[in-house]
């Protein structure tokens, strides 16, 4: 009994933990992207970018405490907002979501991390048409709809890549309960628009 | 009645006289013209005033033949008026106008817009006309004008009036990065851009406030871009120390990237062509100009119905043909011309390498045939200025050996991941746990009565 009492204490404990690192990171995050320095006039138009033969797309990174993040995840319908790592480990999905694989670029990011109620905890009280909103460092958004989520068995790898640039762009996994499954969330993209 | 005869002449005369110097007076009126400019930003509602204008007569237009004027004549083979659209003519005047500040050429005309935001510019004969614009600041804020090309003819109007094209131009108070870059280009005829004749290097100037700020070489090994940092606003363009042979400049910026564009120009040259029979069959994705060929579609060994490639044979047997070389090329030397025939050479065989990667499913050779090329006399340069026609001694295209196999598909390489990341707590134990401690307090309170 005390064993289960313990343990729930401590469950509880990281959550609210891995909660308010979150948030601190989020803080830090959000004061460094840049806001629209656009005139009403004119947007500075990229005179380069016209004579790119293979554009070049690269990630923009930001180092806050010694780890990398790529952006911020924010799902309004679950009311939570949070930083997102480069690289996931299991010290990293302590403190935020993660980056598991591919990238927002390419319509094949999938994140993961703890079902902490502070992070992904809530993500299958999703429904159809839910908003996914993804902030990259430069400021720009790309906004998702969910459109499909299911229980991936724990071990299935191929099953959570299935489908990447075909039937979704972005996907957000976590841990059931058991620990056994892990409760996937697949999303289209369905619009990018510059920063606020 | 002689003297009303006389009178009557005389006020003949005087009508007459009158009638001639009305007709010369409208004759001079249609020679001069006038451009009236309105300067404003209508994004943000601001009439600009107290912007500084220069005009510049460009040259003359005939039907669709444009001559520059005497002094922008040095331009005529660099910098190319024709066919232009809409934005390759503000390139053309941007480029123009980096050449006008560089060569220091004094403007035919000067002006400031009035409290309206307009200003003209009277008495110009019929041509086409450059106006260009200081950079306006108001306090902290700033506007450029991009550079115009009016075109005006005094027989059919005696204004036009034209919008400025302006743009804020205010700058970061902060510093600001400046960057350069030059671009390859290749000509709307699509003549082949060829690598093996550009520059490996070029050299541009960087002028600040009209002062030379730096000078730069910009090639591969820094990716043909240059950045630099200023604190102080100040006007920047770019030139091109020397423009590389067989290519035309323009300049292009949005005030702070600048970009040198060089496009390759196309030299023809009628020749005739021997094809004499090869010893063995050949194959090549693309045939030398003049070579009349069969194409044969490759089909990939599983069958597929899928068409991933087409090959042309030339035809065998002897013939001349004429072909129309389009592509630079020297006409000084035979060495020289021999030279960049094998330039020319190498990048049909690159082609024709590359294109047999993906294509062909059966082992090919392509060997090195004879061919003899007599140059027939003039070739049309007038895009060049260069006149003689020179003997054609090429080889035509041995293009590289081709071994290719299909291969379908390739095999990734992936990690290897056992399991995805486990992202869940221990909540699982717990009920186990207060399930087990619950049984064993229930064991322990029966055994304990038990006992009792």
């Amino acid at each position: 009994m005390i064993s289960a009492l313990s343990l729930c204490v401590y469950n509880i404990h990281e959550d609210q933990k891995g909660g308010e690192q979150a948030q601190l990171i989020l803080e830090e995050i959000k004061a460094e992207i840049p806001e629209s320095t656009e005139t009403a006039t004119e947007k500075k138009y990229d005179l380069f970018s016209e004579y790119e033969t293979e554009p070049v797309f690269t990630e923009a990174v930001i180092a806050i405490d010694d780890a990398i993040y790529i952006g911020v995840i924010c799902i309004p319908d679950l009311g939570i907002e949070l930083p997102v790592m480069n690289e996931w480990s299991y010290p990293n999905l302590k403190i935020a979501p993660c980056r598991y694989k591919g990238s927002y670029l390419d319509h094949n990011m999938i994140i993961a991390a703890h079902n902490y109620r502070s992070h992904f905890g809530r993500i299958g009280e999703l429904n159809s048409g839910s908003k996914i909103i993804f902030t990259d460092i430069t400021g720009k958004d790309y906004i998702y709809e969910v459109n499909n989520i299911e229980n991936i068995n724990g071990t299935d790898i191929e099953a959570m890549d299935f489908g990447s640039a075909e039937s979704w762009d972005l996907t957000l996994f976590t841990c059931t309960l058991s620990g056994q499954s892990r409760v996937t969330i697949r999303a289209n993209q369905v619009e990018e628009r510059e920063g606020k | 009645m002689e003297r009303k005869q006389g009178i009557s002449a005389i006020l003949i005369m005087i009508c007459f006289i009158m009638c001639m110097m009305n007709i010369f007076q409208t004759v001079s009126a249609a020679e001069t013209t006038s451009i009236t400019l309105k300067c404003y930003d209508e994004a943000q509602d601001i009439i600009l005033s107290d912007m500084h204008w220069n005009l510049y007569y460009l040259g003359t237009i005939e039907g669709e033949r444009f001559t520059y004027s005497r002094e922008f004549s040095g331009y005529q083979d660099t910098v190319l008026l024709e066919d232009l659209t809409a934005s390759e003519l503000t390139d053309f005047a941007s480029t123009l106008k980096n050449y006008i500040l560089h060569d220091d050429i004094t403007p035919t005309q000067t002006g400031i817009t009035d409290e309206g935001g307009e200003i003209t510019f009277f008495g110009l004969e019929s041509g086409m006309y450059l106006l260009t614009a200081e950079k306006l600041k108001i306090d902290y804020r700033s506007w450029k004008a991009t550079p115009s090309i009016i075109t005006v003819d005094a027989k059919r109007s005696d204004n036009v009036v034209s919008i400025a094209k302006v743009r804020d131009a205010t700058l970061d108070e902060n510093e600001t990065k400046y960057a350069v870059r030059k671009i390859w280009m290749k000509n709307k005829e699509e003549a082949q851009d060829i690598k093996q004749i550009r520059n490996p290097s070029i050299t541009v100037e960087i002028y600040r406030n009209g002062e030379l700020f730096e000078t730069q070489e910009l090639s591969n090994a820094n990716n043909w871009q240059y950045s630099w940092i200023d604190t102080t606003g100040a006007e920047w363009y770019v030139i091109e120390k020397e423009i590389p042979r067989y290519y035309t400049v323009s300049y292009r910026d949005n005030i702070t990237e600048y970009v040198v564009l060089n496009t390759v120009q196309p030299q023809y040259r009628d020749s005739s062509v021997i094809w004499e029979e090869p010893e063995e069959t050949t194959t090549m994705a693309t045939l030398p100009p003049g070579i009349i060929g069969t194409e044969t579609s490759t089909t990939p060994p599983d069958n597929s119905t899928t068409d991933i490639g087409t090959t042309t044979t030339p035809k065998t047997g002897n013939f001349t043909g004429t072909t129309t070389e389009v592509y630079p090329f020297t006409n000084e030397t035979e060495t020289s011309t021999t030279n960049e025939t094998d330039s020319w050479m190498t990048d049909i065989n690159s082609s024709t390498a590359s294109s047999h990667d993906t294509a062909s499913s059966t082992r090919t050779t392509v060997t090195t045939s004879t061919k003899t090329g007599s140059g027939s006399g003039s070739s049309n340069n007038s895009k060049t200025g260069t006149g003689s026609g020179n003997t054609g001694n090429s080889t035509p295209g041995g293009g590289g050996s081709g071994n290719t196999n299909y291969s379908g598909g390739s095999s990734g390489n992936t990690t290897q991941i056992i399991k995805l990341p486990q992202t869940g707590q221990l909540w699982y134990p717990v009920p186990i746990l207060a399930g087990g401690g619950i049984l064993m307090m229930y064991l322990g309170v029966k055994l304990g009565r038990k006992e009792d």
